[in-house]
């Protein structure tokens, strides 16, 4: 570092071009050149043990977090930050603390909805207004899909982890037309069974010697939303684990099995589940589903309704709190929606899953006192707040202040 | 408005303004050691450190206790006149009482008002009261114009489901078709029809059988196929005596019944038409 102090030397200079002549700010001495150097040491200095950690660490966290979502996802996530989160797009996210001042019941025979709390109805009553709101002489479809929306609570034990995404096809007690195509990709090793399986409406069936074309990328795996599998199949498809991820069928999602004919009629007719964690508020998650058709029974679209939440309820411990937020049926399309009361299928909590959350704070607990025992004792060792320490901060205090004045 | 102003400015420089209680509750940070007995308490200018404080607690934040008043006239949303009521301690102090509409309940002002309400029994018995629920209500549905949606491709028929559907619609919950009542002309309109469409029509829905509130209807031709939107251009406001004239309607005021008579066979229509003609004449 180097730094020239001119302010001497130049007015000198202005003096001298003043009184004599320009040659004299030719000379040398006219200019005096003063050095101060920087301490180059301290640009050297090394990092502590501590420090490195720490910028590891921060490194570290910086990667994961990269690494979490694929590039696309990433953009995508960018995008939807600076829109509103998908939980607080139409219809939103029903938030009870935000309803507190409102009255609960309503006091006369006609009210505003907006002037009381969310009155949460059976699902009876809901379809009633639909049916009311799509008779023929109005929006005239009586035939509307309904579409249930769910918004959920997306936290686990660990308060860092949030529950992943996940798509299942849940079989409901009364199928109905649901317009999706859904194309089932076979794996069967009989060759009658391969014919059969497409009778039976599967889109291809396969052998064991698919397995290697699909790991070497010669066959396609992405055009097909389901598989399913005869269980002769189980040990020959293990390879595809990676290739078919979520799809890869198993006993748990109900693609593995002996009767493909069962299999393939139930993922065919079968609710499709899609849990989708909310990408910009992770706690939250959503899911929309069809559960049946305005022209079907009550009783049916309440069972399939039953059957769905039971199902949505299965993916996290009860014992944490009610996994749903709130359940609003629509129509396909439409712009209304009532919130349904789903409280009584909601799962009870057992023992072990209470005891399993209670654990694991209890695990919380143990470990922050432990943390803090031997800070406390530091504390304690080294001084108390009372009036003597006080004198003696003071006296310190002064020294100090001594010091700066000298 | 400017006086106020003025005159507040004026305390101010005076000196006269009332000052704003502050509170806050302070610890010592160090704590001294206690007083021996016979020893005068040492005094905290003696050391730095016992002049330190933190704050436990800035009382001013605090929602002070409701305050119970006797009501000296009817009072929306609080009571009726000469009622004893629990209110918020900031409504009582910056509002009623110093309006003069309530005074503290004590005890010479409760027997005070008590003997006064007594010897104005007839009279407040016969004032009429329109219960504050029904207001609210009302206030809101007269500031709205409710589409009324009819299909554009089925035969239709104007009828109360069709109302009752729009109000849902609009986030008007009705709990039956009884609280619905068609002027006899609204209920002859039948379509598809789309010289009718953005037609104001007027009808009216009755409060807990009491409170007649005139409402206003839009003709709105809808349809389940985007394509097939009609698009009528939105009102932004309430339309004035000239727009509703030119639908043959007039501007018309809710009329409430103490007797809660307006029941479904009740004629609300000929009731309405009636207080209107004299609204006119007058």
């Amino acid at each position: 570092m180097l730094k020239c102090i001119w302010s001497v030397s130049s007015t000198r200079a202005l003096g001298s071009v003043a009184c004599s002549s320009l040659s004299s700010l030719l000379q040398p001495h006219a200019v005096e050149v003063t050095q101060i150097r920087g301490r180059k040491r301290a640009l050297k200095a090394t990092l502590t043990k501590a420090q490195k950690l720490e910028r590891r660490l921060k490194r570290e966290e910086r990667e994961a977090a990269r690494k979490q979502y694929t590039f696309m996802e990433r953009i995508k996530i960018r995008r939807m930050k600076n829109l509103l989160s998908p939980s607080q797009q139409y219809p939103g996210r029903y938030e009870a603390e935000k309803e507190t001042e409102l009255s609960g019941r309503p006091a006369t025979n006609v009210y505003i909805r907006n002037m009381l709390k969310t009155q949460f109805l059976t699902v009876s009553e809901a379809l009633a207004k639909h049916r009311d709101l799509q008779h023929p002489m109005i929006y005239n479809n009586p035939n509307a899909p309904i579409r249930m929306r769910l918004e959920l609570n997306m936290t686990t034990e660990k308060t860092t982890k949030m529950m992943s995404n996940s798509d299942e096809i849940v079989p409901v007690p009364f199928p109905f037309k649901h317009n999706e195509k859904r194309t089932i990709l076979a794996f069967t090793n009989d060759p009658a069974m391969q014919e059969a399986v497409v009778e039976w409406g599967a889109e291809m069936a396969v052998g064991q010697d698919v397995v290697k074309k699909i790991l070497k990328g010669h066959f396609r795996t992405e055009d097909y939303d389901f598989c399913v599998a005869h269980s002769d199949m189980a040990h020959a498809i293990l390879p595809l684990r990676g290739v078919l991820r979520t799809r890869f069928p198993t006993k748990f999602n109900g693609g593995l099995g002996d009767d493909l004919k069962e299999i393939i009629e139930r993922f065919r007719s079968g609710v499709k589940l899609a849990i989708k964690s909310d990408v910009v508020y992770p706690i939250w998650g959503l899911t929309d589903c069809v559960v049946g058709r305005l022209s079907m029974a009550d009783e049916e679209i309440e069972a399939n309704v039953e059957t769905i939440i039971k199902a949505a309820c299965s993916h996290r411990n009860p014992a944490l709190g009610p996994f749903i937020n709130r359940a609003v049926l629509m129509t396909i399309p439409g712009k209304e929606f009532y919130p349904i009361d789903v409280n009584k299928w909601l799962p009870e909590p057992t023992e072990e899953e209470i005891e399993r959350v209670e654990k694991r704070k209890t695990k919380k607990a143990a470990k922050k006192v432990v943390e803090r025992k031997p800070s406390e004792e530091d504390e304690e060792g080294e001084k108390k707040p009372t009036a003597e320490t006080a004198e003696e901060d003071d006296e310190d205090d002064d020294d100090r202040r001594k010091s700066v004045t000298a | 408005m400017l006086g106020k102003a003025v005159l507040r400015t004026s305390a101010r420089q005076l000196g006269l303004q009332q000052s704003k209680r502050t509170t806050y509750i302070l610890q010592q940070v160090f704590q001294p050691a206690p007083t021996p007995e016979g020893k005068g308490q040492r005094p905290p200018t003696d050391l730095h450190s016992l002049q330190k404080y933190a704050e436990v607690e800035y009382e001013t934040d605090n929602e002070p206790p409701p305050v119970k008043i006797i009501l000296l006239e009817d009072i929306e949303g609080v009571g009726n006149q000469f009622e004893v009521v629990e209110v918020k301690a900031e409504l009582a102090r910056n509002d009623l009482i110093l309006s003069k509409r309530a005074s503290y309940a004590s005890p010479f002002d409760i027997k005070y008002y008590g003997a006064m309400k007594e010897r104005m029994k007839d009279e407040l018995e016969a004032r009429v009261r329109i219960p504050y629920e029904y207001k609210q209500v009302a206030r809101q549905l007269v500031q709205m114009v409710i589409p009324i949606n009819v299909n554009m491709d089925n035969k239709w028929k104007l009828n109360k489901h069709i109302f009752l559907t729009s109000l849902r619609k609009e986030g008007i919950e009705i709990s039956s078709t009884d609280a619905i009542f068609l002027p006899p002309e609204v209920s002859a309109i039948a379509g598809p029809n789309f010289e009718l469409e953005a037609k104001l029509l007027r009808f009216y829905l009755v409060i807990e059988k009491a409170y007649i509130v005139p409402m206003l209807g839009r003709l709105s031709h809808i349809s389940i196929d985007e394509s097939k939107q009609i698009l009528a251009p939105q009102l932004t406001k309430l339309p004035s005596r000239v727009d509703l004239a030119k639908h043959g309607l007039f501007p018309e005021e809710p009329v409430y019944s103490k007797n809660a008579e307006f029941d479904a066979s009740y004629p609300v229509v000929d009731l309405m038409q009636r207080k209107r003609l004299e609204a006119a004449q007058t």
